[in-house]
């Protein structure tokens, strides 16, 4: 990560709001807020499924394999710092962030 | 219904990359509503055909390219960059073929050897195969313009570049293979939806299609597929470790689960989000869309014009040497062999001879195969000019024709075989001919059919291995990071079943208790389960085939790609299942390994006894199959020799051709052969078919007249003499449906062919036609009762039957290794051990030998020489000398010199001149092949004190304490009176380990000697004893397992059959369901054991027992020490 977050206690997750469809909004990160500025775009990252204890059975493959992401370019509310956050979709509002890039 | 064509899709040919079949893959763009399909693998056309004939099938139309490695390029963490080209059709205007041919010369430059040699590297994610734009250029371009098109795509070096970021430089490199192959370039969009910045996302697609519209060239979209359906991800995830040789986590995986055959739905949908992402409207999409459409088009291959599909391609007549009509130069040939092969037939004889030989020719060139006759005739000439055995198996023995051309020794006319079961009147493709070869010098003989016949027109054939359970349990174990021995533990207990079944296996069979017990428990085997059933059958590697040579025409070399072999010669890409298809002519060639032991056996009968050589072999001295200097030919024996049937019927027939196993020997006990037609009977009835369907009692019980012979019907009887009237061969059927149907033998075959599918289709017309058969006087000749009767034979009949043909042709060598072996013995053994054919070790083969009398003479380092070599002991006595060569870690160099330097005069001069290892030295001296060197003059030196010796003289120089360091130096000790004779003689006990270790087989004694005084203690029964006991005496059994075999049984049920050898003879166990219970785990993981039993008479001379119980001797040898130990209390 290379964005200045020295400050921050957890940078690894975001408070992430969404549209019905799913798609970033705004977020809640490291005592900030943040607004999502282009249109994100969905990724799918490789889960790292060989380290989990289930079963690998026929038909279970693409939801252990694939990790749905998004890369969000956002603008901080505060100082208007912009910063692009890969944040992995998770139910509810706890996101992982896996990578921030300024 | 919107409509895509990926024109990108690695099938499971693609090893350890694809998964899908390729039929599996047709099937589903022919779901998804496409028109064609194609097929791209890495590095070769390996699915191709089969990709074909699923899409002729399905009414697609086919695509054919390759995807290719690019020389010189950098290798990503994905691998080197690549490239993927696509063969044009020929009804786009293109020569027809011109594009396939393109493909195909591509495809085998890029896999021959580069000039440079490379650093080898290991696994297959290094690929060996590579071209680039100068090759694109030489191979693709055509008279009016390039006959096939390069994509190049996100992992080309342009696609490599422009995610670098150096957009002019990947502008440079589109321009450049623009340049090399003008028109026949496209930018190949691919967007998998990775990580935004990286190969294949949805920048990077966008980046593509801009630079293709910034330099105008056409852009095609894909999905660069590799799998059907995204489940199959976690399979690509095995594979792709595999391909490492690395645990997942330990390279970089595959960025996701994309790379699977969208629906065309989802293509276009992604058409849009590039086009938009790149900044360009709807009709960017819809032009990107259209030109893979056209594209498709443009590669639609026509089997028939481009591939001359099944179209027969063989040698040119003038490369047969053939000036004239093949049929007539066939039928000269075949006349001219008629006085040779029949030299005592009456002129009565030879007219039906002559008969049944133009019958056949008449076949034979109807089919227009005259040609193909003469190429294999010119063939097997090739390889008996050299002096090397060979010998046909198979239904082409059934040819009186093959006979006279001396492809066959099997005389069809003494066996009753018929032609019609070989070669019918319906037959469309080449019969096939299959030809035995002496295993020593296959390479040799491959190499003469390519100097023949030139090396345009000649390739070997290779295969596909697939994943099998254990190997699939393996490399399943290795992507997981399990260690060697948690993947050992599984995979030795994994015994013939299908990987897929793995799972619902685990709780059914003994010997997997205990993996299913850690899987219950550990969620890593429970993963290793699913990934070894995910894996079945899917191809691993292409390797030589190990029989098949193609033979063609001058177009072979632009009909398959070829890559090296590993013996110095090309191997096609396809495999057998392709060779029709493609209309290429397949010789099996096969290295028989008993073929090199016989040959050996007949040179060193020769070398050994020379013109005593009959009354060597107890035979008289005037007999014509032995010349006056000793040499035997087998193929002119004479096949009644009652010594020779009165050993296979002792069952002591280890060694022999086929009736060496635990089962053969068990039904010869019952057989009892006294006639050659009973060894066609004993080869034809161990199959699956007769066994389970019980043909053996009824012929038992008939030899030896405990059950009436009948025919069935008295028209029968000439025919079913051979079988004592128990239908066996499909030469049976075939008369029969003759003689009750009224149709020829030819059509009777194609009958037979149909009851084999569906035997109660036949019944209908069976008995019409049967009962509708009349004598001269208008009588019936089938009876309503006989028709019946008969009926149920052929339906009981069913699949089961054996071509006479194959039987006659194996009963062959057969015959003549229990020949040898009654007659030379030693010889015999000799080549055995050289050889090594058999399904036994050669551990076992040699306590056999010495079983039987044979002397087995230690290694001594100036008798033993590079092979098993008959010595003669005394004027009575014979012994087989041990080889230097099988000693544990000898190099070839080592050998080399050793064999130079011989004879030696003593151990210290051996270590100067041959140099040998340190470890080898100390080798030699453990198996006493110094023991010779150490025994002149007054002190022999003992096996200890010559190993203290050995090991003084290669102890490094500062401990040395041994004057002999400088063969210069004058000697003042002889070398026996440097040795320390104080030292003890290693016991019989450590010299068998040694010599196990070394030698990997004893030589001083057996491997159980050393647990004779607990066997003795135990009661254990000798196995040369079993058959003096009653049927259900309880016995134990000892040995080192030999044999274990799982034979499809008349139940069903899985049984187990063990043998083990004692040092006396061979002890044969069966463990029926309950006795694999309690056996478990040591069921197939046991080497030495102790099985507790019933005996169970199996006829005359047979006797086998029925386990209740095993134990591992070692184990119960540390029990029963520590027992002795411990005081009794």
């Amino acid at each position: 990560m290379t964005a200045e977050t020295s400050a921050c206690q957890d940078q690894d997750l975001a408070t992430v709001w969404t549209d019905p469809q799913g798609v970033p909004e705004h977020l809640f990160w490291c005592g900030r807020r943040f607004v999502v500025m282009a249109q994100p775009i969905a990724w799918q990252d490789h889960a790292i499924w060989w380290e989990t204890p289930a079963r690998v059975a026929r038909g279970t493959g693409r939801a252990l394999v694939e990790r749905p992401m998004w890369q969000v370019t956002a603008r901080a509310l505060d100082n208007g710092q912009i910063l692009i956050f890969d944040l992995a979709v998770t139910a509810g509002h706890q996101w992982p962030v896996t990578g921030i890039y300024d | 219904m919107v409509r895509f064509t990926h024109l990108h899709v690695s099938s499971a040919f693609s090893a350890h990359y694809g998964t899908g079949r390729p039929e599996v893959l047709v099937a589903a763009a022919k779901a998804a509503g496409a028109e064609a399909a194609a097929i791209t693998d890495r590095d070769g056309v390996y699915g191709a055909v089969r990709h074909i004939r699923a899409c002729i099938s399905e009414n697609l139309a086919p695509i054919v390219g390759v995807n290719l490695p690019l020389r010189a390029s950098r290798t990503t963490e994905q691998g080197p960059l690549e490239i993927t080209a696509l063969a044009h059709g020929s009804h786009q205007g293109a020569a027809a073929g011109a594009g396939w041919a393109a493909l195909v010369r591509l495809i085998s430059a890029a896999h021959s050897p580069r000039r440079r040699g490379r650093r080898a590297l290991h696994g297959s994610a290094h690929r060996s195969a590579s071209t680039d734009p100068k090759a694109a250029s030489v191979f693709l371009s055509g008279e009016e313009g390039p006959v096939a098109t390069v994509l190049l795509g996100p992992r080309s070096d342009v696609g490599d570049a422009l995610v670098s970021g150096d957009r002019t430089r990947a502008e440079a490199l589109l321009n450049q293979w623009k340049k090399h192959l003008p028109g026949g370039v496209v930018v190949e969009v691919v967007c998998w939806n990775t990580k935004p910045g990286t190969t294949a996302s949805l920048g990077h697609a966008a980046q593509l299609l801009q630079l293709a519209r910034a330099t105008g060239t056409p852009a095609v979209l894909t999905n660069a597929v590799r799998y059907v359906e995204p489940d199959d991800a976690v399979t690509g995830d095995v594979l792709d470790a595999a391909a490492h040789l690395l645990p997942l986590g330990e390279f970089q995986p595959q960025p996701n689960a994309q790379a699977w055959l969208k629906p065309p739905e989802a293509m276009h949908e992604l058409a849009y989000r590039i086009a938009e992402y790149a900044g360009l409207g709807r009709y960017a999409a819809i032009e990107l869309l259209s030109t893979t459409e056209h594209l498709a088009e443009q590669c639609r291959i026509d089997p028939d014009t481009d591939l001359g599909w099944r179209q027969p391609k063989i040698p040119e007549l003038e490369i047969l040497g053939v000036d004239q009509d093949p049929a007539r130069v066939l039928a000269q040939r075949c006349e001219a062999a008629l006085s040779d092969r029949y030299p005592l037939s009456t002129a009565h004889q030879l007219g039906t001879i002559r008969d049944r030989m133009e019958e056949e020719l008449t076949t034979i060139s109807g089919f227009g195969f005259a040609s193909y006759f003469l190429a294999v005739a010119e063939t097997v000439d090739l390889i008996r000019d050299r002096g090397v055995r060979v010998q046909a198996r198979g239904s082409g023995a059934g040819s009186l024709v093959n006979y006279l051309l001396r492809v066959s020794n099997v005389d069809p006319l003494e066996h009753d075989l018929l032609f019609e079961r070989f070669l019918g009147n319906k037959r469309s493709t080449l019969p096939d001919i299959d030809i035995d070869i002496e295993s020593a010098r296959r390479h040799e003989i491959y190499q003469a059919i390519f100097d023949r016949y030139g090396h345009h027109r000649v390739t070997l054939l290779s295969m596909q291995n697939t994943y099998r359970a254990r190997g699939a349990a393996r490399d399943a174990g290795l992507a997981l990071g399990l260690s060697e021995e948690q993947i050992n533990q599984v995979a030795e207990h994994i015994w013939r079943f299908n990987a897929r079944d793995f799972r619902s296996v685990l709780h059914s069979k003994p010997e997997l208790r205990q993996i299913a017990e850690l899987v219950a428990t550990e969620p890593q085997l429970d993963q290793l389960v699913d990934l070894t059933e995910r894996l079945d059958r899917l191809p691993r590697h292409i390797s030589m085939h190990p029989c098949g040579v193609i033979l063609g025409d001058s177009s072979l070399l632009s009909v398959t790609p070829t890559q090296p072999s590993g013996i110095g010669l090309p191997m096609s890409q396809f495999d057998k299942d392709d060779i029709d298809d493609m209309g290429l002519l397949k010789l099996d060639i096969l290295g028989v390994r008993m073929q090199s032991s016989m040959a050996y056996a007949v040179e060193e009968i020769t070398r050994v006894n020379g013109p005593a050589a009959a009354a060597e072999g107890g035979l008289p001295a005037e007999v014509p199959y032995i010349s006056a200097d000793g040499r035997v030919d087998l193929d002119a024996l004479p096949h009644d020799d009652e010594p020779t049937f009165e050993m296979i019927r002792t069952t002591h027939t280890l060694g022999c051709f086929q009736i060496e196993s635990p089962g053969q020997r068990e039904l010869i006990g019952k057989l009892q052969p006294d006639r050659y037609a009973d060894l066609i009977a004993d080869i034809s009835l161990f199959r699956p078919g007769p066994m389970k369907g019980n043909m053996v009692t009824p012929f038992v019980n008939r030899k030896h007249g405990y059950e009436r012979i009948e025919y069935l019907h008295r028209q029968f009887a000439p025919f079913l003499q051979d079988s004592y009237g128990v239908v066996i061969y499909h030469e049976h059927v075939l008369r029969i449906l003759h003689e009750t149907m009224g149709v020829s033998l030819a059509e009777a075959d194609e009958i037979r062919r149909r009851m084999e599918h569906d035997v109660d289709t036949i019944e209908g017309e069976f008995r019409s036609h049967t009962a509708a058969r009349t004598d001269e006087y208008g009588q019936r000749i089938f009876t309503d009762v006989q028709i019946d009767r008969i009926w149920e034979t052929l339906r009981g009949f069913g699949s089961f039957g054996f071509c006479k043909a194959h039987g006659a042709a194996f009963a062959l060598p057969t015959y003549q290794s229990a020949w040898l072996k009654t007659h030379y013995p030693v010889e015999f053994f000799a080549g055995l051990l050289e050889h090594d054919p058999g399904m036994y070790q050669r551990r076992f083969i040699m306590a056999e030998a010495r079983r039987i009398g044979i002397p087995v003479l230690p290694v001594d380092i100036n008798a033993s020489g590079e092979h098993y070599r008959v010595e003669r002991i005394s004027a009575e006595e014979k012994g087989i000398r041990m080889p230097l060569r099988h000693i544990k870690g000898i190099t070839e160099a080592e050998l080399t010199r050793i064999l130079a330097g011989q004879p030696y005069e003593s151990i210290t001069a051996f270590y100067h001149q041959a140099a040998p290892s340190r470890a080898l030295m100390r080798r030699l001296a453990g198996i006493g092949a110094f023991d010779a060197l150490a025994e002149h003059g007054r002190r022999s030196g003992t096996r200890g004190s010559i190993m203290t010796y050995a090991q003084q003289l290669t102890a490094p120089s500062r401990c040395r304490n041994t004057p002999a360091e400088d063969p210069q130096q004058p000697v003042l000790f002889s070398e026996a009176e440097l040795m320390d004779t104080t030292v003890s003689d290693p016991t019989v006990e450590e010299r068998i380990t040694t010599e196990l270790d070394t030698l990997s087989t004893e030589v001083t004694g057996h491997v159980l000697t050393p647990y004779q005084p607990m066997l003795e203690h135990l009661g254990v029964t000798p196995a040369e004893e079993l058959l003096t006991l009653r049927t259900n005496t309880e016995v134990l059994v000892a040995g080192i397992r030999v044999a274990t075999q799982t034979p499809p049984m008349r139940s069903g049920e899985r049984t187990v059959f063990i043998s083990l050898d004692d040092g006396t003879g061979c002890a044969d166990t069966t463990f029926f369901t309950d006795a694999q219970e309690r056996t478990g785990p040591l069921l197939f993981g046991t080497r030495l054991m102790l099985i507790k039993g019933h005996t169970r008479r199996t006829g005359h001379r047979g006797i086998s027992i029925q386990a209740e119980q095993a134990w591992d001797l070692k184990q119960l040898w540390q029990e029963w020490h520590r027992s002795l130990t411990v005081p009794a209390a």
